[in-house]
Formats: C-alpha cells, structure tokens, sequence
C-alpha cells in the first residue's frame, strides 16, 4: 500500500491564531472552560503529545474512532496505533517538528484500531518547542483515501495495458478522425512516433485507393450509425510499406449520449496472412507429393534416391528407407528397357548413354522436357508399368542439383484399355450375333464394317469384299421401293441416315445387277454419337423380309380376295333383298287378287243364283269365301311380318306401360262385352322404336286376351323383373295355356298349337313378336302349363 | 246428265266385281273402263282412241288402280295433276296394294283417296258403297258447282 505524504503550508498569522491557546487560556477561566467544552466534545481527534511522542492528553473522540479507551492510550507513544510502515515517516516528521526546522506538519497514516482493522487519519501536527509538546489535530480520511486508491490503481491499470499494449495500436481520435492519443502500440503497428501523428487525420494510415474511394469517412459513418465497424485490409506504414490489417472503429459517447470521439483499435494481420497462405501452399505441395496416386522420386545430382513418396512406396513395394541415399531409380528399372533407352537415345543424340541412371534423366538433364513409359521392378520382382515425367532440379544458379521423376500408375489405365478391348469384343460378339445385318460407315459414306450377317445378306464371303464406299456399291447393286420406284444412291438408306434421317423399318427391294438375286429388305439406322454428343458413324440395320413380304402379300391378296367376296355377297344379298321386295310387292297384289275374285264370285253366284242352289251349293260357296278369306289373311300376316323385318328402326325412350294401356283399351273397345281384369306394372321405361314395340305388345296382349277368352274371370299382366340394365318384361295370362311338350313350335311362322275353330289367328304373331324382339336385341321365351295360363318373357 | 266414274282396272275380274259393287249400291253413273295407264290418259285428254273427245267433261270420279301395264298408276295420277283441266278432278286410288311406299307416293301426288281392296267381296261391296255416297253425292268438287253452272 502507498503512502502520500501532504505538506501544507499555513500562513504565519492564521498559524498564531490557532497556536495560541495560552494566551486564550489566561484571559478568563470562563473561556478556559469553554476550550476544555471544546476538547472534550470535538468529534475530531485532538490530542496533546510529548516531544518524544508520546500522548499526554487526548480527548474523547479517540475512543469512538478507534476503539481505545483515553486511559489506554495516554503515557503511550503515538506510535504504538500507527501502522508499521508508517512508523518511520512518524517518527521523521516528529524529529523534523522537534529540530523545528518546522513548526509544523500534517502526514497521512494508517491507525490500528482496538479491533486490529486500520483507519486512513489525517494528522496536523504543531510543535511547540518552548513546551515541547506537540498538538495533535486528527480527522478520519478513510473513505477518501479508500476512493483515491481504488482510481488511482484503476487508472495505472488501464495506462500500463494502453502502454503495454505493443500488439494493438490503441488510438483515440476526435469526431473528425483526427488522431488524440498515440501508444506504444500503435508506434509499432503505424511506425510512426506521436509527435509526429497526433492531430492528424487517420485517413493517413489508409492506402491512397482506399482515400479516394472515402473509404475513411464511410468507416466513421458506419461506427457512427451501428455503434462499431471493423474492416479488414491493407493499411500504409510511415515508411509506406503496407501491411494487412484488422480495424475495429467504435463511437464513444458520454454520459448524455453525446458523440465525443472514436477509439481505434489496429491489430497487424500480415504475418499471420502470410503464414496461412504459406501453410496453404506447403499443405498443397505436400498433398501432391504425398499423393498416392503418383510416384513421386526425387533424387540428388547422380542419382541418389532423395525422397521417396508414398506413392512410390505403393507402386513399387519399396519403403522409404529401402532405398534412401542407396540406389538409384535405374537400380529399381528393367535393365534391359534401359539398355535399349540408353540405345535410342545414343542415336537420337550422337552420343554415348550409359544404359543406367543417365538414360533415365538424359533429356531433363539437357533441359528437354521428358515423358517416357518406363518398366519398374517391384520389391517382389514383379514387373510395373508407369508413365514417368522427369524434371531436372536446379538451383538458383541453374546447376543441377537433382531430378525429380514422377510417375503416373500406368496399370490402371492398362486394365482400363484391357476392359476397354474386352468391352469392344463384346460388343463385337453382339453385332456378329444379331440376326440383323448392321453396315457402319464413317460421317463420309467409307463402309468400316460389315458383320457376318450383313456380307450373308448381301451375298459376300470374306469382310474385303465388303469395304467399300456406298457409291461404289452401285455397281453391284440397284434398291428400289416395294412399289419398284428405283432409288438413286441419294436415297438409299445410308445416304438418308449420313443426312441425318433415322430410319426404321423402311421396306426396299434390293437386286444384284446382271444376276438372278433379288430380295426384299427392312431397313433402320442412324447416326451414332460418341461419349460428348458428337456424331461418330453410321449404322445401317437391315434384315431379309423377303419371305415376310411373300407371306404377307398372300394374306393381302387373300384379304383383297375375301373383300371382293363380301362385296359380292353384300351385292347378292341387296339384290335378293330387292327381289323380296319385288316378291313382296307382288304377293301383296298378284296373290290376294285372284282370291278377291274367288270370294267375290263366290258371293256373286251366292246372291244371283240363291234360289237355284242346294244348301249343301251354297256351303260349298261359303268355304270357298272363307278359304279365300283366310289366305288372303294369312298373305295379309305375311306381309307384315316382312315389313317387320325391313323396316328402320328409329330408336326413342319408350313408355312401354302407357303403351300397354293404348292396346289394352283398344282389345277392350273391340270386344266391350269381356270382362278382363288387367295389372300394369307402372313406369317401365325402354329404349327402343315405339311402332315396331307396340305391334309386339299388340300381338302379346291379343293372344293373351284370345286364350283367355274362356274364362270368366280373365287376367292378363304386365310387368318386369331384374335390374334396370337387364330387365326382363313378362306378359301372362291365366288362358288356356298350352303343353311345354310342344314349346319349340311356338316361334315358328304359321305354327299353331290350338285348332283353328277353337281360337282363330295365322300364327304369324308370336313369329312377329320374336322379329321385333330380336330386332332389339333382346330374346323371348315362354313358361307355360296346359289349362293355367302362360307367361311370355322377353328382354329388350 | 250424270258425269261418267272412269275406272282404270287392268284385272278384268276387279273390273267386273267393280262395276257388280257400284251397281249393288245403286249409282247409275256409267262407267268408262281404261285397262292401262295410256288408255286412261287417252280419255281424259281426248287422245289415241278417245281423238275427239272433249277433255272439258272432267269425270265425275277415278277410279285408278296402281299395278298397271305401259303407264302405272303413280304415273297416270301425276300427269292428272299436272293438267289443268284435270287438276282438281277427284282421284281415288282403290288398289291391292298394301306398301307404305304407295300410301305415301300416291298422297304426295295428290290423290283424294287411298283405298285398298279387301279380299272379302261383302267388305269390298261396303267400301264402294261409301265411296259413292261420299264422293258422288256428298262431296262438293270445283267441276260439279262449275258444271251446274254451265
């Protein structure tokens, strides 16, 4: 702990005034006692002591501020509470009061209080020689002394790291970037000494592009906006050397926020700038030569093995230290690769070459870069083989002061080519094997390749015969299209493909000319690219479809054949559909009019001749008007039944239940004397043509109603089952019915399975409900049991 | 004077049971029988045999069949029609023929009446019956007012 001895002076006069208790003290004893007051109460430490320093009388604020009680302390030196360092400025103070050199003095000392702890007390001492005593005024001083030393240490603290500080250029610099304080630092970052920088512009400190481009103003601006702004870069010494550099600029502010200035710290970057980029390098050099992919052998000026990398290790089976300062590369070489170097090379340059080391470097060594495929001999004797680039070392003189070899593991590409022949081979046994002929012409039309099959197809016997140009292929042969357009050597399938076409399965004839050849081909093809998209060469593809094409121009004739057939079975089939009209036609007239005249003159004589005919006359007439009646009839059914099936279909939504209705009402009204109970299932919606369906359901209805003509309580149905995409429609009746023995009649034209005079018809209905049915797509079929009715289903 | 009915019947059993009906239902118009389409035309143009003839005496009724030999009926009906002093004669297609087709064709010519034959003469004897009645006493043609005004 320092101690900081303060000398005051006191004036002579103020020093009497205090100094003179005496004469005070001999004025009244009134005032005598108010000094004694004084003592005791002062809460400043007064004592009284003797030259020798002893205390003789103190007054009571000794007690409270330090602990002791009067008694204790009276008779004892002063210096047995005084702190130990300060023993001795005490005592010298003392002897300074006692030789009265001065009257007076006042030191600053460490007390020890009754508690062992010390107080800071201030001590103004005045000596009076003639009494030899010495008075004593004392204050605590303590807390400031406690506050002084704690700023005065921060302070030294702070100025020895500015001071200290060599690595950093620590720098105030006022609001205009002018330079405030300089410290050691900063003189050995910048070079220059503070006289020489203080109060100028720090812009001094940057590069002259860095100036122009206001680069300092921008680094003020950005510390002032953001508070902080660091850059890195290029800044100029004194003695304009430069030197990379970190910069931190921060904006100092007072207590109200106020700018005061900028404080600038420099750190000096460049040795650890070129220590990375040097590190970066030695790492990549080392990389590479550490390379295992490359031999790397470095020898000294004869040859002598030097380094020796990983890579050569690898390749050669050699450790380092198998062949260190002891052989050469040509000792680990095939001896007699170097034999025949040293030969070529004796040659080449009309010198003699030792078939050892020299072979080796004889071109580097004359400064002629070398690359040359070289055989090493392994560890293990095996051979290796290494394409080797060699370098002679110079020095910076240019002497020579070794070589270095480095060699590429040439094996690698070795079995690289070995697959690569394999590969070739492969695709070689594929292009011999297909069953296609494949021709590969070059980009000029020069035919590299035939395969086997191709000088097969093309009537070759050896790959000679085939290598020509595809002009001179003209001479043998001559290509034409399937429909014998001749195809000039333009457009024959290669000259396409060298254009650029790709061609798949164009069809061409090709004959030999003069000769009896002449086969049918299905060509392909197209330009193939190499490995980067460039166009390579030519493949033309083409196989035989002579047999093909024989075997499918039979099937076409035959197909053209078969179309002429139809053509003229369609042609057969309208003319006989027109003679059925004809037929129709005249049916429709030519029969029913002599049956007109059968019946009418039958009515005739029947009228005209009555009274001259027997009964059993007239009977005869009657049959013959009601046989005449009836065929007329039937040609009548038939006549329909043939419309039925001609006539167009116009195809609608169908109520089929309304429709039901109509011809129920229409029975009805015809025959309004039967009593018939119907049930119409509602709603039964179908597509189909509206006219042919009512004829149908007529027909249906009619039969149902004739059959149950007997009954007296007759019921006819109508309805549906099943799904509504495959409804089946039924109509039953509770009639006659009729026996399931005889169920295959029922269809059939003019079959009939009543007798006549038990329910007339001509049975054409059911034959015409079938066509109708039929035309619809749809079947019908029939459930019946003789004497309870039947049931007809049908679909649409 | 009673206007004449000119039946066009090639069959000459149709034409005798014809005549028989027309004369069983009592109407007395004669009846002047063409056996093909060329014979008819014949008459109501006043040509081949009938030269001379005056065209102007419209038949009171035609009776015109469809299957006819040299000129069909279709035929004989179009030209009717295209005649002006025929063009509103009655014409009454009394036929064997049942064809949608001939329906539909003698209509679009025209035809005032499509009549199909039955085979049953009593039938038959009904239908000529109501044709008489209807066209020769019942219906009011152009001739019929223009002839009683003349």
């Amino acid at each position: 702990m320092s101690v900081e001895l303060v000398i005051v002076p006191v004036s002579e006069p103020e020093c009497r005034l205090v100094l003179d208790p005496a004469g005070v003290q001999a004025s009244s004893p009134s005032r005598e006692r108010d000094v004694a007051r004084f003592f005791d109460l002062s809460t400043q430490m007064l004592a009284i002591a003797t030259f020798e320093g002893d205390f003789v009388r103190l007054n009571p604020a000794w007690e409270k501020a330090l602990g002791y009680s009067r008694g204790e302390l009276r008779g004892k030196p002063l210096a047995s509470i005084v702190h130990p360092e300060d023993g001795a400025l005490l005592s010298a103070q003392l002897d300074l009061l006692q030789t009265a050199t001065e009257a007076l003095n006042s030191i600053e000392l460490r007390c020890r209080r009754l508690d062992g702890s010390y107080r800071w007390l201030s001590w103004n001492n005045v000596a009076l020689g003639a009494e030899r005593l010495i008075y004593v005024t004392v204050h605590d001083i303590t807390q400031r002394k406690t506050e002084e030393n704690a700023l005065r240490e921060s302070e030294e603290r702070l100025r020895l790291l500015v001071e200290g500080v060599h690595n950093y250029a620590l720098v105030m610099l006022d609001l205009t970037g002018r330079v405030l304080t300089w410290n050691a630092g900063a003189e050995r970052v910048h070079g220059y000494k503070s006289d020489e920088i203080l109060g100028r512009s720090f812009s001094i400190f940057e590069v002259a592009s860095d100036v122009a481009a206001g680069k300092p103003e921008k680094l003020l601006k950005l510390a002032l906006e953001q508070g902080v702004a660091e850059d890195e870069g290029w800044r100029v010494r004194a003695d304009g050397t430069r030197f990379w550099a970190n910069v931190l600029l921060t904006a100092l502010k007072d207590q109200n926020a106020r700018l005061t200035g900028f404080s600038k710290v420099t750190r000096d970057l460049t040795a650890k700038k070129q220590a990375e980029t040097l590190l970066k390098a030695a790492d990549l050099q080392n990389a590479i030569f550490n390379s295992s992919n490359f031999s790397s052998i470095a020898t000294d000026e004869r040859g002598v093995i030097q380094i020796f990398n990983v890579g050569a290790e690898r390749m050669l089976g050699y450790a380092a230290c198998d062949v260190l300062n002891r052989v050469t590369p040509a000792d680990i070489s095939d001896p007699l690769e170097l034999i025949e170097r040293a030969r070529a090379l004796s040659l080449e340059f009309g010198a003699a070459v030792a078939p050892g080391f020299e072979a080796l470097v004889f071109k580097a060594s004359r400064g002629i870069e070398d690359n040359y495929e070289q055989t090493y001999v392994r560890k293990d004797g095996s051979r290796f083989s290494s394409v080797v680039s060699v370098a002679a070392l110079r020095d910076a003189q240019a002497a020579i002061i070794g070589y270095l070899l480095i060699g590429t593991d040439n094996s690698a590409r070795m079995q690289v080519q070995e697959s690569l022949l394999e590969s070739q081979a492969q695709q070689r046994t594929i292009v011999e094997n297909i069953s296609e002929g494949v021709v590969v012409s070059d980009l000029d039309g020069q035919l590299l390749h035939f395969n086997c099959v191709a000088l097969d197809l093309l009537g070759y016997t050896s790959l000679e015969q085939g290598r020509r140009y595809i002009i001179e292929l003209a001479d043998t042969f001559e290509l034409c299209g399937l429909d014998g357009t001749p195809w000039p050597v333009s457009e024959w399938p290669l000259a396409r493909i060298l254009r650029g076409e790709k061609l798949s399965d164009l069809e061409g004839r090709m004959r030999r000319i003069g000769e009896d050849w002449d086969r049918c081909f299905s060509f392909g093809g197209n330009i193939a690219l190499d490995a980067t998209g460039q166009p390579r060469m030519a493949i033309v593809t083409f196989r035989d479809v002579t047999e093909r094409k024989l075997a499918r121009d039979v099937a076409s004739r035959m197909n053209a054949e078969l179309e002429q057939r139809v053509a003229e079975r369609t042609a057969q089939l309208l003319t006989a559909n027109n003679e059925m009209e004809a037929f129709s036609y005249s049916v429709s007239h030519d029969l029913r009019a002599p049956l007109r005249s059968l019946d009418g003159f039958s009515q005739a004589l029947i009228e005209d001749c009555a009274d001259k005919l027997t009964e059993d006359d007239l009977d005869n007439l009657k049959r013959i008007r009601s046989a005449s009646q009836r065929m007329g009839q039937l040609i009548e059914d038939l006549l329909k039944l043939s419309r039925m099936t001609r006539a167009e279909m116009s195809l609608q939504r169908v109520d089929l239940s309304k429709l039901a209705c109509e011809v129920l009402d229409e029975l009805r009204s015809a025959e309004p004397g039967r009593g018939v109970e119907f049930e119409i299932q509602e709603g039964l919606i179908a597509g189909g043509d509206q006219r042919l369906l009512r004829i149908a359901l007529t027909n249906l209805f009619s039969n149902a109603w004739k059959f149950t003509g007997r009954r007296a309580d007759s019921r006819i149905e109508f309805g549906c089952s099943g799904p509504e995409d495959a409804r089946t429609y039924f109509v039953r009746d509770n009639g006659v019915g009729y026996d399931m023995a005889h169920a295959g009649k029922l269809f059939g034209a003019f079959q009939r399975l009543h007798a006549i005079h038990d329910f007339p018809g001509t049975g054409i209905g059911l034959v015409t409900v079938q066509r109708i049915v039929h035309r619809h797509g749809g079947r019908i079929w029939a459930e019946s049991t003789l004497g309870q009715g039947a049931t007809f289903h049908f679909t649409l | 004077m009673e206007r004449v009915i000119l039946l066009v019947e090639d069959n000459p059993d149709d034409e005798k049971l014809t005549v028989r009906a027309l004369k069983k239902n009592n109407i007395a118009n004669e009846v002047v029988v063409a056996r093909d389409g060329v014979e008819a035309l014949d008459y109501l143009f006043g040509a081949g045999a009938y030269v001379g003839r005056d065209p102007g005496r419209v038949p009171a009724l035609v009776l015109l069949d469809l299957k006819l030999p040299r000129i069909d009926g279709h035929e004989v009906l179009r030209r009717i029609r295209a005649d002006d002093r025929t063009r509103r004669m009655s014409v009454v297609i009394l036929t064997t023929s049942g064809e949608e087709q001939d329906l539909i064709d003698g209509y679009n010519g025209g035809v005032n009446s499509y009549i199909r034959k039955p085979v049953d003469f009593t039938q038959f004897t009904e239908v000529v019956r109501q044709l008489g009645l209807y066209w020769l006493v019942l219906n009011e043609s152009p001739h019929s007012v223009l002839q009683v005004g003349s």
